[in-house]
């Protein structure tokens, strides 16, 4: 099983370069046409990244999960508003979405003691932290991502795009996430390295890696491509694939 | 006619220590799968050596010799731009040994668009050749930024921006600049940037489909993947014909 854990569903509306806007039946689309079985959406918010903003993307991305059992939703919350614990207990609790996704901001770095209580509560809730990475972003670089899940070793954190684009530092991953186990990379919206996704599964065991294509702005066939690419053995394959996100969320 | 903008004949290591094969019957058998006709070979890994006048002359000497075994190869000349001998190198590699561009590597100094470098750019005017840039927005000495300082002093000169400067964030900023859609000159090549088929079709509207090329960085990364991109950008036919090897052919006169 084939499964995408880092998608978009919406109408993004914080920049100016790219129109985005993909409904939940273009998502399907893509994955038919991609060969994949089944992903895990985040409902783009307007306002972004706000807890209003959050809070309808989450409603939608329960109502969308609801109508396509194909997709998973994961909730957002912004950590700064006070509702924020409130808000993620409902969105897993009531609304059945499988996880949390995070954004590092202005001045709220990835490690800041402001989230802290948001990874608390998804422990307890039992479900995964997605954290937004980026080299080119202070806020969200891989490091700070790695001490959230030091501090917090029950945590399953998910390091979204594993600090992404970058050619030269993306060689540095492998050293930067050893330093916690909990840690599991998704290799969205990287370069066409691929030798390097064999190194990762060597290096820190394949139940580390798993697919993600961040669609609709990166192609999931790339990603693909590229892992098909990497030399995988199949048992790793199948797990960088799809088995890893579904043993963490707990998919049959 | 396919053409690959980048690529690196030569087995060295990579950046982490690894080996990486680069024999150009490897890199043969790469474009062969991708179908890629021709490819642009750049400094040759693990030949050229950075520091020293000696070492250019090794890796222009390698590029020249794989280039007359193999017509498929388009070899492009390499120096330390702004360091002594720079232009006596290039003359030497252009009109000796028949190289066709030039590529510049990211030196520790001078900063890419410091007169100590326009020497060698006026090189290139009078030679009549394309030059090469590696460009990266997170490397202050070969930002993108710095690279359109030349372009405006050297219009006659056209040149290639390696990676577009990488991040696509950065990307999409700099070609909705005046300057950069003004300076007709500048041509960004695609290889080493993230899978994202829009960055190709954002920067044909914007630029124009004259402006872009593709390039994959091989054997570093693979070609095939990179041309997938590029197939996967939504391009009309003729764009498609321009960004995959019109351009560099109308460039080099091939």
């Amino acid at each position: 099983m084939i499964i995408d854990a880092h998608t978009h569903v919406g109408v993004r509306t914080d920049i100016d370069y790219m129109d985005v806007s993909h409904s939940p039946e273009d998502q399907i689309k893509l994955m038919d046409e991609c060969g994949i079985d089944r992903a895990v959406i985040m409902l783009y918010a307007d306002p972004p990244g706000t807890h209003e903003g959050y809070r309808r993307a989450n409603d939608r991305a329960a109502e969308i999960a609801r109508n396509y059992p194909r997709l998973t939703g994961f909730a957002q919350v912004d950590p700064r508003h006070p509702s924020a614990l409130e808000e993620l207990e409902r969105a897993v609790k009531k609304l059945g979405l499988k996880g949390v996704k995070l954004y590092p901001n202005h001045w709220m770095f990835a490690d800041h003691p402001i989230v802290f209580p948001v990874v608390e509560a998804a422990i307890k809730l039992d479900v995964p932290v997605m954290i937004h990475s980026d080299w080119n972003n202070k806020f969200a670089t891989p490091n700070k991502v790695v001490r959230v899940a030091r501090l917090f070793p029950e945590a399953t954190i998910i390091m979204a795009h594993m600090g992404r684009y970058d050619p030269d530092l993306i060689h540095f991953i492998p050293d930067v996430a050893k330093e916690a186990e909990n840690v599991v990379l998704e290799c969205s919206c990287t370069t066409e390295h691929t030798y390097l996704y064999k190194k990762i599964c060597d290096l820190l065991g394949a139940e580390r890696l798993v697919f993600g294509s961040n669609s609709p702005m990166y192609h999931p066939l790339l990603v693909l491509r590229k892992l098909k690419l990497a030399g995988l053995s199949r048992e790793e394959e199948s797990l960088v694939l799809g088995g890893n996100i579904a043993r963490i969320l707990k998919i049959e | 006619m396919n053409i690959d903008a980048h690529t690196h004949i030569g087995s060295g290591r990579g950046l982490d220590g690894r080996k990486v094969r680069g024999e150009p019957e490897y890199l043969m058998e790469l474009m062969d799968e991708a179908g890629i006709d021709r490819s642009v070979a750049l400094q040759p890994r693990g030949e050229f050596m950075p520091g020293t006048q000696e070492g250019w002359k090794k890796g222009n000497d390698v590029n020249a010799e794989v280039a007359k075994k193999y017509d498929r190869f388009i070899p492009f000349a390499c120096v330390e731009a702004g360091m002594p001998g720079d232009v006596e190198e290039l003359k030497r590699a252009v009109k000796e040994l028949g190289l066709r561009g030039l590529k510049i590597l990211p030196a520790p100094w001078p900063l890419i668009d410091h007169p100590k470098v326009f020497p060698l750019m006026r090189t290139c005017a009078d030679l009549g050749i394309p030059v090469t840039f590696h460009t990266d927005f997170n490397h202050h000495y070969m930002s993108p930024f710095r690279v359109m300082n030349l372009a405006e002093r050297f219009l006659e000169v056209p040149m290639i921006m390696a990676h577009m400067g990488m991040d696509p964030e950065f990307v999409f900023h700099f070609i909705q600049r005046r300057d950069v859609m003004r300076a007709e000159n500048v041509y960004m090549e695609c290889s080493a940037t993230p899978g994202m088929p829009y960055i190709i079709k954002k920067t044909c509207e914007m630029l124009g489909a004259k402006r872009v090329m593709f390039g994959s960085d091989s054997p570093t990364f693979n070609p095939g993947l990179a041309k997938l991109k590029v197939e996967l950008a939504g391009l009309s036919e003729g764009e498609r014909r321009l960004v995959l090897g019109g351009n560099i052919a109308r460039v080099l006169g091939v």
